[in-house]
């Protein structure tokens, strides 16, 4: 991969950018890196990556990914349209502190790795919310949401499915029209009254 | 006296803790350079010793939010409205939700104010029993944590102490400090900020508040049946017509003793003094024209008690999903209902509100359209005319049309914005999202409140420019004397002229040259038609007739020729003309200032007046017809 090719495809972050970022910032753990323009808190298809790029940095070498722009990008697509991440060869380090990192999806085998849209739950059911695929809303009905308490992997029950779709986080109801809450992706929670498979 | 910047979440109980702290002693506040509105008021502390201050300062889910309401808060923690600075705050969480609540306070706690945590809904949180620890959530926040509730009043005396506390203390900066280590950095993520207030939720509670899953279903079943396509816009237009249907009627009784009092208060004035320029300026001006307005203030008063309360019982928000779906038919989404509904108290506000729609040009057809709403200022015009229309009519005739009304400015409203947002402002519906506050027994408390504070604001608009505009019809209609009999007075009378001057182009429409001069008058202000119509019918009349009500006067007024002024055709078309036109300066001049351009106030205009010439012209002509003569 080169310097300017994008390593978090979601947010278009460059190696460059997350190499000067580090030089600047001298981040301690990996997940700080999410602070350069909130690399890997998109699809986090990336995070192993940036762990990557983050230990190499910490070793003084040359922060670099050996693999083909293409082939990563396309490898990418696969993990988004399946949930599952393709057999890559992932450098952990010791400086890694799994509790601080951003979170990372289900592997490929648990028990639900399928995110479906949150018009698609049924009333009563719980699902837990995942932010990252939030990007396709406009900035502020993002910032709104999250303002709201929807975050990421917040747990929500739904009240009314549908449009528009009623959703309880604590104790409050959010009203959601149809447009955006079909953009929300969420993995239902199947032991939940109401929810029949 | 100590500024005090109340901060909270929407639906916390922020103002009803408010209201509890200052109750009468509070007046709306429009803050400058910004739409939205707060309220400000003195609290005295229970030993009346020192008062405060305090600014209720509108509900923000986020202080970082590129929303007006955030930015308001903003402002006036950094010292931008009024140029001073707060000397303290009163953070108000939901002790219910404490998970969100409390990342907003921790924004607010982040500036270098003292501040009091009121953990407000304590009662319910207890009933919920979730064992919120206060002492444990004092230490992690740094700063006093009441518990209170603003509904029972639990707990005020405890705020009160704390509040005086903390503003004759000298500032503290060693406790600022301490305060600000405990708190996340100002510049953390939503999802860092929501982490530590999970921590801080776990170290102070001991259990999560129960939620109770059979009442958590029958709200789900309620929302449901209130957000649906077809039952919930059902719901909508009952509750609209049993709202509209009660103002009418219970207001009937205090407006006929309000009218009844001027008119013998009038009749008084003229026996007590002696006949004379001084006596008609005070019967015939002053008392005319005030008491034509003022007889208004119970229906307008009503209006705002029952829209709070509605608003207080958590139906507005799923009453703006039911209508999402129809408003986007017509181009707009549910954000613009909330405007497009204030609009019916006042195209003013509505339009203001309109900052809170996010895209472009939803906002600017939701800013044209807000005018065709029914203003509560039409209220008066309404009353009269279908007064007029309905003698002799069965009782349900004057509730239909008054509703007809709405109907027809809202249906006028919407046709419009469908219209623009095809041509001149095309583009999509934006989405919606609202929280749904719980359902509440509304409080009869905070509806008194915002009805006083309404009501103080038309007084005060009657006190001053409506006072003004009807001594200036009255010089107009007496002067010059003619000292001929009343008619002729009218006639030669500076108003006679010019409405005869003007009248040709009204004269379609079936209005005489004094319905014309009150069409004119109400220009600057739809209710000054009302007292307009006052004062030239207590010139055209004989003094014999001097006791009448004000309402009786006005039905009865005659032409020059001696023909009632309002024909059944007449009036309807009357009515008609002021649902739909533009005739307000104060309305045009905020569209300017929200627009910033001349274009958009000129738009509204011309439009408005257009179609409510051409609907008056044809209602003219069907009424004329159906009731076989002009």
């Amino acid at each position: 991969m080169n310097p300017d090719d994008h390593v978090c495809l979601c947010f278009r972050v460059s190696q460059r950018k997350l190499v000067n970022f580090m030089e600047r910032e001298k981040p301690r753990v990996a997940s700080q890196l999410s602070e350069c323009l909130g690399a890997g808190t998109g699809c986090q298809w990336c995070v192993p990556f940036l762990r990557r790029l983050h230990a190499q940095w910490q070793r003084g070498e040359m922060p670099e990914l050996p693999v083909a722009p293409a082939e990563y990008a396309a490898r990418r697509a696969q993990y988004r349209a399946t949930g599952t991440r393709p057999d890559i060869e992932v450098e952990t380090e010791s400086q890694y502190h799994p509790e601080e990192a951003i979170p990372t999806p289900m592997p490929a085998d648990s028990a639900n790795p399928v995110r479906i849209p949150l018009t698609q739950l049924r009333r009563g059911q719980r699902a837990i919310v995942d932010c990252s695929e939030l990007l396709d809303l406009p900035e502020g009905d993002r910032c709104l949401l999250h303002a709201m308490g929807m975050h990421h992997e917040c747990e929500v029950r739904v009240c009314r499915s549908g449009t528009p779709c009623i959703v309880q986080i604590d104790s409050t109801r959010l009203g959601i029209s149809g447009d955006v809450a079909k953009k929300i992706l969420v993995t239902p929670i199947d032991d939940t009254p109401g929810a029949k498979a | 006296m100590p500024r005090i910047a109340v901060l909270g979440n929407p639906n916390t109980g922020k103002t009803t803790l408010f209201n509890r702290l200052c109750g009468v002693r509070a007046r709306t506040a429009n803050f400058p350079g910004s739409t939205v509105e707060g309220r400000i008021g003195t609290h005295r502390s229970a030993d009346g010793r020192a008062e405060l201050e305090l600014v209720d300062l509108p509900g923000s889910y986020s202080l970082t939010l590129d929303i007006p309401e955030a930015r308001v808060c903003r402002d006036c923690l950094e010292g931008a409205i009024d140029g001073v600075m707060p000397d303290a705050m009163l953070v108000v969480v939901d002790a219910t939700n404490l998970r969100r609540n409390l990342q907003f306070a921790a924004q607010c706690l982040l500036h270098r104010l003292p501040a009091v945590v009121a953990l407000n809904m304590w009662d319910v949180a207890r009933q919920r029993s979730s064992c919120v620890d206060p002492a444990e959530l004092a230490r992690r926040l740094g700063c006093p944590v009441v518990p209170v509730s603003g509904r029972t009043g639990e707990g005020v005396p405890a705020v009160d102490v704390a509040l005086d506390t903390l503003s004759s203390l000298p500032f503290d900066s060693d406790a600022l400090v301490a305060r600000l280590q405990k708190l996340p950095p100002a510049d953390a993520s939503p999802a860092a900020l929501a982490a530590w207030a999970d921590g801080v939720v776990q170290s102070s509670s001991a259990r999560a508040p129960s939620i109770d899953e059979g009442r958590e279903a029958m709200v789900d079943r309620i929302d449901e049946a209130l957000t649906h396509p077809l039952l919930g816009i059902g719901a909508f237009m009952v509750i609209m017509a049993a709202l509209f249907a009660s103002i009418f009627m219970v207001a009937a009784v205090p407006m006929s003793l309000i009218d009844l009092l001027f008119g013998s208060v009038a009749t008084a004035v003229r026996a007590v003094l002696p006949d004379g320029i001084l006596a008609d300026l005070l019967a015939d001006g002053v008392l005319r024209g005030i008491g034509g307005v003022l007889v208004f203030l119970p229906q307008i008063c009503l209006l705002f008690f029952l829209v709070s309360l509605l608003e207080d019982s958590g139906y507005l928000a799923r009453a703006a999903f039911a209508v999402d779906r129809v408003m986007r038919r017509f181009g707009l989404s549910g954000l613009s209902f909330v405007p497009l509904l204030s609009s019916h108290a006042c195209a003013l506000p509505g339009i203001m509100s309109t900052r809170l729609i996010r895209d472009d040009r939803e906002r600017l057809a939701t800013i044209l359209v807000a005018p065709f709403m029914s203003c509560s200022a039409r209220l008066p015009v309404y009353v009269l005319l279908i007064g007029i229309l309905s003698v002799g009519k069965p009782a349900w005739f004057a509730g239909a049309a008054f509703a007809a009304c709405y109907a027809l400015g809202a249906g006028a409203g919407l046709l419009t914005a469908l219209l623009a947002r095809r041509t001149i402002l095309r583009g999509p519906a934006r989405a919606l999202v609202l929280e749904l506050p719980p359902y509440r027994i509304p409080s009869l408390r905070n509806a008194a409140l915002v009805t006083w504070d309404r009501a103080n604001v038309f007084l005060r608009n009657a006190g001053t420019t409506i006072l003004a505009i009807s001594v200036v019809m009255w010089w107009l209609s007496a002067f010059p004397r003619t000292g001929g009999d009343a008619r002729m007075q009218q006639a030669e009378s500076f108003a006679g002229r010019i409405g005869d001057a003007i009248q040709p182009v009204f004269a379609p429409l079936g209005f005489d040259s004094q319905l014309t001069v009150g069409v004119m008058t109400s220009f600057m202000a739809r209710e000054v038609f009302v007292s307009t119509m006052g004062v030239l019918a207590g010139a055209g009349h004989d003094a014999d007739v001097a006791d009448q009500r004000v309402l009786e006067q006005v039905a009865t007024m005659t032409r020059t020729d001696g023909t009632p002024v309002f024909t059944t055709a007449t009036c309807a078309a009357a009515l008609v003309f002021f649902v739909l036109a533009m005739q307000c300066l104060p309305t045009l001049a905020v569209t300017r200032r929200e627009t910033g351009s001349w274009k958009w106030p000129a738009i509204q205009f011309g439009w408005m007046t257009f179609v409510a010439y051409m609907a008056a012209l044809a209602v003219h002509a069907a009424v004329g017809m159906a009731a076989g003569g002009p």
